[in-house]
């Protein structure tokens, strides 16, 4: 380690090193501190949002928390695999793997979907240039 | 509320779960579409959903290297379509009817963890382990971007991103400060600096950081700030290990280039080992051809290869930190050797909300360049060549910016 004495002279500026080293300047410490809201402005009632369609939750809760993500809801394949897999409990590896599975199959179902698109809008799109082709040299 | 303004249109793939509704504009997002393949897509924006809800106009967003993980495919119940980010800044586009603390036009930098501020988690301090933003499951609070696992929340690599509870998260941009400077503290700067905090560092101490990335970088600045006497870092890619002997100011040592690492870096410390050793690299590293195998054919989450490292090389009684990002539900971790040599490990996501207003000071009074990672600035529409390049280690990449108005 050839750069040891470099560390020395070069990086310990007194005004860096050290400046945190009082236990008051560490935001962090106590990790687990008294219990107080996290921040002034936060609410104290927490609405819930609506439930919808296609969300999941884990089995160990009755129902969904009070905020959620709406992104991606269930659909296809991948959304019954995902469905059973939320309905094992999260420490069991096999909630873990279907979750995983049902990712590739999701790959998998946008794939075909892609396909499926471009087999039916190219024979459309021929179709469509005879067409023109015809009723212009008619 | 007023609504975001039309958009032009750009030449742009079309998501095909977009929303049906014509009320909706349509903004570029970043999707997910399979391992190692993401693209630009139009996706309706974001609306209010809730009363705290505010929508943001995107400023800059930073491409993360737990991002990685969700690009390999590695994060379970990561779906087709999915917006990655979680580190962003934004203006403030729109807000909920309960919303106190944001106006439109405010500029926020966001944390990454979504928190209510009041649950029991949130009011000990908690902020990663809220319990009222993840309905999917328990091991974390929501997140933004970070698939289903983390509750389902779009991430802002994208023009708009909603964001929930606004009256806790955000924390405004001070008038003469630029995003560029306070973006990191959504997540990476707040991230380094708690795993340094976890060494219990008490003035004089030695530490090992393992993994050169951007958390490591900022676990090295931390580890000096908190007092350390000697500071360590371990990678394998040299580009890295120059950074940080530039950027932090630490001794490096290139893995792959000493035969067995643990014995070398315990020679390093009078053949006791490091008081601290940091694990800043998480479930994708290198060092073991074994893990590697086992990691990613998921028959472990992830390799648990720098935690391993970081608990063999720390000395007995020491204190391992574990930051690095790992996947439900097991490692084949060495607690054995954990046990007997009484190490005290310490390891949460970062609890942001709490870091910011310090970190912040820190960054004004140029203790801490946090701009000063950034290596590489994109376009949205570049964010797949931006991906590739992080996800190789190319062109001397550290840090990806987005700026998805450019």
């Amino acid at each position: 380690m050839a750069d040891r004495q470099r560390q020395l002279h070069e990086h310990l500026d007194r005004s860096v090193a050290g400046a945190d080293l009082p236990p008051n300047e560490r935001p962090g410490v106590p990790m687990e501190h008294e219990t107080r809201p996290l921040t002034s402005t936060a609410p104290e009632h927490i609405e819930h949002m609506r439930p919808r369609r296609g969300l999941t939750h884990r089995m160990e809760i009755r129902s969904m928390t009070p905020v959620f993500g709406t992104a991606q809801p269930l659909h296809g394949v991948s959304g019954v695999l995902r469905r059973i897999a939320y309905s094992t409990h999260e420490t069991r590896a096999r909630h873990w793997m279907m979750l995983l599975f049902a990712d590739r199959v999701n790959v998998l179902e946008h794939r075909i979907a892609k396909l499926v698109k471009i087999f039916a809008i190219v024979p459309a799109g021929a179709a469509a240039v005879v067409l023109a082709v015809k009723f212009f040299k008619d | 509320m007023p609504r975001a303004p039309e958009r032009e249109g750009r030449a742009c793939q079309q998501f095909a779960g977009a929303h049906p509704d014509p009320h909706f504009s349509r903004m570029r997002a970043l999707s997910y579409f399979g391992p190692n393949k993401v693209k630009v897509v139009r996706k309706p924006d974001p609306r209010i959903e809730h009363s705290n809800d505010a929508v943001l106009k995107v400023t800059r967003s930073a491409i993360c290297g737990s991002d990685l993980h969700l690009l390999h495919g590695l994060v379970p119940d990561t779906r087709v379509g999915c917006t990655f980010g979680h580190e962003f800044t934004g203006t403030v586009e729109e807000i909920g009817s309960s919303v106190k603390n944001l106006r439109r036009g405010d500029r926020v930098v966001v944390p990454f963890n979504i928190s209510c501020g009041t649950c029991f988690y949130c009011s000990r301090g908690l902020s990663a382990n809220c319990e009222n933003t993840n309905p999917n499951s328990d091991v974390a609070s929501g997140v933004f971007g970070y698939s289903h696992t983390t509750g389902g929340y779009d991430g802002g690599q994208a023009e708009y991103v909603r964001v929930p509870f606004a009256d806790v998260g955000p924390m405004k941009i001070p008038d003469d400060m630029e995003e560029e400077e306070v973006l990191f503290l959504s997540d990476i700067l707040p991230t380094g600096y708690q795993a340094a905090e976890m060494g219990e560092i008490k003035g004089g101490e030695t530490v090992v950081v393992f993994g050169c990335g951007p958390v490591g970088l900022f676990a090295m600045k931390s580890a000096w700030l908190l007092s350390a006497g000697r500071v360590v870092a371990v990678d394998h890619v040299d580009y890295r290990l120059d950074f940080a002997r530039r950027y932090a100011g630490v001794e490096t040592v290139n893995f792959k280039k000493v035969p067995d690492i643990v014995s070398y870096l315990k020679d390093q410390f009078e053949g006791r080992g490091p008081d601290v050793t940091i694990d800043a690299v998480g479930m994708e590293a290198e060092g073991s051809k074994l893990h590697r195998v086992l990691g990613m054919g998921f028959m472990q989450a992830g390799v648990p290869v720098a935690i391993n490292w970081a608990i063999q090389t720390v000395r007995k009684g020491g204190n391992v930190s574990i930051i690095g990002v790992y996947g439900p539900p097991w490692n084949l971790v060495d607690i054995g050797t954990a046990m007997n040599k009484g190490i005290t490990l310490r390891m949460n996501q970062c609890n942001v909300r709490r870091y910011m207003p310090h970190l912040l000071k820190h960054i004004r009074e140029g203790r801490i360049d946090a701009k000063g990672i950034i290596t590489h600035r994109f376009p949205l529409s570049a964010a797949p060549k931006a991906y590739k390049m992080f996800s190789d280690k190319k062109d001397g990449c550290v840090k990806c910016v987005l700026t998805p108005a450019a």
